[in-house]
């Protein structure tokens, strides 16, 4: 019988790219709404007519 | 043009409510509600993060995601059209999913043979699903939405889920996928070895289930762990593991529909976002000390309310009340 590793090499390649990705999104959100609330930038969708 | 004469017909005191409604495009022109509200328009963001802090901590006590609570309380109780409430019920359940996705990973809970192949046929059909429900008008969604919500609760009366289901023989297609795993169980201190069976079925299963994650903005983990661990016979906790990093890329594919069409707005998704987060946080503090069968009847009694008013609002359109 072939032996299973228990921990998955491509799961924690994965895991990892995910990760990253995830931290960089959230903070991307975190700055570009501060950006729009705050009205740095003109937003495409105005906050308030 | 729709604009300028609303705009000297209503007397707008909350001009963001205008945008919440109208935004998306001229689709929705017919549904524009009238608003004058005298709240200032921060107030309803903040409102929502409250309330989906509330739901963040009944979430994660209650075992589900954040999406099944969110569209039908939200869209219910709440003033928002349901096409920005679906939206953001979406990033809610993938923002969930992506934040638990790497550590179940890991753990090596969560499986990426498993997910993959129903994550493509998940997704896939969540793109059909939120395109098929964004065209729909907004009274037959949140009558489908509220029968959706019923059959949920009823599903979670119903489904004796099996910690470690007993599969004699692994079948060809999830053979050919070496579709198998092994996994540390600390309660019986041992590692588990899985394999599963159905797999045609099961992916059959995903085509249906992908195309109500769209169309609601649900993360559809409700459906998803019962088919994984009953119908394919994955263990109870590799099941809601890969379940729930399979919204990761299930909610994506809808989620780009929904930012497409304009139904994404930064203001009510990132407060929602932060409260569901913040709202785990507690949860999973609170998880220890809390009894699990008491917050599973609140969770169906939650979700029959909101089931029940969805269903109540897309009868209003016939002229049927009946909840209000």
């Amino acid at each position: 019988m072939k032996k299973i590793k228990v921990k998955s090499e491509e799961n924690i390649l994965y895991a990892n790219v995910l990760e990253k990705g995830m931290f960089f999104g959230l903070i991307l959100m975190v700055v570009t709404f501060f950006l729009y609330i705050f009205g740095l930038l003109d937003p495409v969708i105005p906050l308030k007519v | 043009m729709i604009l300028e004469i609303l705009h000297d017909k209503i007397n707008f005191k909350s001009k963001l409510f205008f945008l919440i409604y109208l935004i998306p495009s001229s689709i929705y022109s017919a549904e524009i509600p009238l608003n004058t509200s005298s709240m200032p328009w921060w107030m309803w963001p903040l409102i929502l993060l409250i309330v989906t802090f509330i739901m963040g901590i009944i979430a994660v006590l209650g075992g589900v995601g954040g999406g099944v609570l969110f569209v039908p309380i939200i869209g219910g109780f709440f003033p928002f059209h349901i096409d920005f409430v679906r939206g953001t019920g979406l990033l809610v359940a993938l923002c969930g999913a992506l934040a638990a996705g790497p550590g179940l990973l890991k753990s090596n809970l969560a499986n990426l043979r498993l997910a993959m192949p129903m994550a493509l046929i998940a997704s896939t059909m969540a793109i059909v699903g939120a395109m098929v429900g964004l065209s729909l008008p907004s009274h037959l969604i949140e009558l489908s939405l509220g029968i959706t919500i019923l059959l949920i609760v009823l599903i979670m009366l119903l489904a004796k889920n099996s910690d470690i289901p007993n599969v004699k023989k692994a079948d060809s297609l999830s053979t050919a996928l070496q579709i198998t795993g092994i996994y540390n169980e600390p309660s019986l201190n041992r590692n588990i070895s899985w394999k599963i069976h159905r797999t045609w079925a099961g992916l059959f299963s995903f085509i249906i289930i992908g195309f109500m994650a769209g169309m609601f903005g649900l993360g559809a983990g409700w459906a998803n762990v019962p088919v994984l661990n009953l119908m394919m016979g994955a263990p109870m906790k590799v099941s809601v593991a890969t379940s729930k990093f399979l919204l990761s890329i299930t909610d994506t594919s809808a989620a780009w529909i929904y930012l497409n069409k304009g139904a994404v707005i930064p203001i009510l998704v990132v407060p929602s976002l932060v409260g569901i987060m913040l709202g785990s946080f507690v949860g999973v503090r609170i998880l220890k000390i809390a009894k699990p069968s008491f917050i599973r009847w609140m969770v169906i009694v939650i979700l029959l309310f909101a089931g029940l008013k969805a269903l109540s609002k897309g009868l209003e359109h016939y002229g049927l009340i009946f909840f209000i």
